[in-house]
């Protein structure tokens, strides 16, 4: 898949992680990379850009097992940085689905049917 | 993990990110493999997730400005391109979310400087056919594609000379024009606040959703202005002829400003005018009202026509 691509999305998870609580950065990417793939598109400077462009400041916390932690926490830019970019995430997929749903689900008929009209025009 | 730190340590210098950056990192990195350790993550597993030193390093490198090392005469600015211009050329410009200024100057290049966040060389930055150009990368998923740099700013330095046509088109960005003397002078603007001073030009044109316009010291033979919702404040306005306005709600603000015929079409938008001498009016509104007040009496402002629902026009002595 599309790097960019790939990155937009890992940008929106990242954002997303932070919407309901602060968390420290290991957690943020333990989180994700526990359902993605994340190994071609590292999180840590997807997380220090937004952090940059203030989307999130960071403080530190001491936490029960010695040095402190790092948090990040979205800001008022974060979120409404979320909610567009969210938006357009969710017109694209939506659109994307209504597109592949008219071809029909990934169910054994449809693909047996398409396999026979693929062979039917070989012959 | 020591060897991880100093791999990434290496690619960081390599990738010329400055030393207080680089400290930051290395021990946002400690932290994290700290925990990962804890967890009880093997090195292979810890590079898995947190991608490979160089990885991090080359990601984190092609957006971290090396400001030092770009020559600039702009404090503050960095040089990124500049082309030699001979004869009148035309300007394409086309932007979302980088700010802009747009200045005239007496020299005999165009200068594309940039400060913040931005890699210009994904744009389309060119002079060919004697039209220059600067326009957003071009991809295919828009906000997927490419970083959103809300801190850019990008300087534009061209030669004070005529420009037959001059395109602008700007999308939440503010932009600031000065000094242009040009046939066309054409201004798309959405969302973005435009501030105008010294232009000069045959016709003009803006077209302008929610932003808020101000121009200043304008010389034309004719005006178009399109607004929806945003606000307009004109001062020291020479127009030959025709001043026409097509506004939904954008009020506007005038100070001193001869024309020709104003046409005014709005739904809501309010004309206020100090020192504004149009040799006529016609309305069209549905409860806009224009105000005039003038020091000069003796200057005669013809109401041709006037089609409103409630909308009134005063004219009065200031």
């Amino acid at each position: 898949m599309n790097s960019q691509f790939k990155r937009g999305i890992i940008e929106l998870c990242v954002l997303s992680e932070l919407l309901s609580e602060d968390k420290y950065g290991y957690l943020i990417i333990s989180s994700i990379s526990e359902y993605l793939d994340v190994n071609d598109n590292t999180i840590y400077p997807i997380l220090r850009r937004l952090t940059q462009d203030g989307y999130f400041l960071t403080y530190l916390e001491e936490s029960n097992l010695g040095a402190p932690r790092k948090y990040y926490q979205m800001t008022e830019k974060g979120l409404n940085y979320y909610i567009s970019l969210r938006d357009e995430w969710d017109e694209f997929i939506g659109g994307v689905y209504q597109i592949l749903n008219k071809g029909g689900n990934k169910g054994e008929e449809v693909l047996r049917r398409t396999r026979e009209r693929i062979n039917k025009k070989r012959n | 993990m020591k060897k991880f730190l100093e791999e990434l340590e290496k690619e960081l210098t390599k990738n010329g990110i400055k030393k207080s950056e680089i400290e930051e990192i290395l021990h946002d990195h400690e932290e994290m493999i700290k925990e990962a350790k804890k967890e009880g993550l093997s090195d292979e597993e810890i590079e898995t997730k947190f991608g490979s030193p160089k990885h991090v390093a080359d990601e984190l490198g092609s957006f971290s400005q090396n400001e030092d090392d770009v020559e600039s005469d702009i404090e503050g600015f960095g040089l990124f391109k500049s082309f030699s211009v001979q004869e009148d050329f035309n300007i394409n410009i086309g932007l979302v979310d980088e700010d802009f200024e747009l200045s005239g100057e007496d020299s005999s290049e165009i200068k594309v400087y940039y400060k913040g966040k931005i890699d210009l060389n994904k744009y389309q930055i060119t002079f060919e056919d004697n039209v220059f150009t600067l326009k957003e990368p071009k991809m295919g998923f828009s906000l997927f594609g490419i970083r959103r740099s809300a801190s850019a700013t990008i300087l534009i330095k061209i030669p004070y000379r005529m420009i037959p046509q001059c395109i602008i088109s700007a999308v939440n960005a503010d932009a600031i024009i000065n000094k242009i003397k040009s046939g066309t002078f054409q201004i798309k603007s959405t969302n973005g606040d435009m501030s105008l001073a010294d232009i000069s030009s045959k016709l003009f044109k803006t077209d302008t959703v929610n932003g808020d316009m101000k121009i200043k010291r304008l010389k034309t033979e004719a005006i178009e202005f399109v607004t929806i919702s945003g606000d307009v404040t004109l001062e020291h306005i020479d127009c030959e002829n025709n001043f026409a306005v097509n506004s939904v709600s954008g009020d506007m603000n005038i100070n001193n400003m001869h024309c020709g015929e104003c046409s005014f079409h709005t739904v809501s938008g309010d004309i206020e005018g100090n020192n504004f001498y149009p040799t006529s009016i016609s309305v069209k509104s549905v409860s806009g009202d224009i105000d005039i007040r003038n020091e000069d009496m003796s200057h005669q402002i013809e109401i041709k026509s006037k089609k409103s629902v409630s909308g009134s026009i005063n004219i009065g002595k200031k």
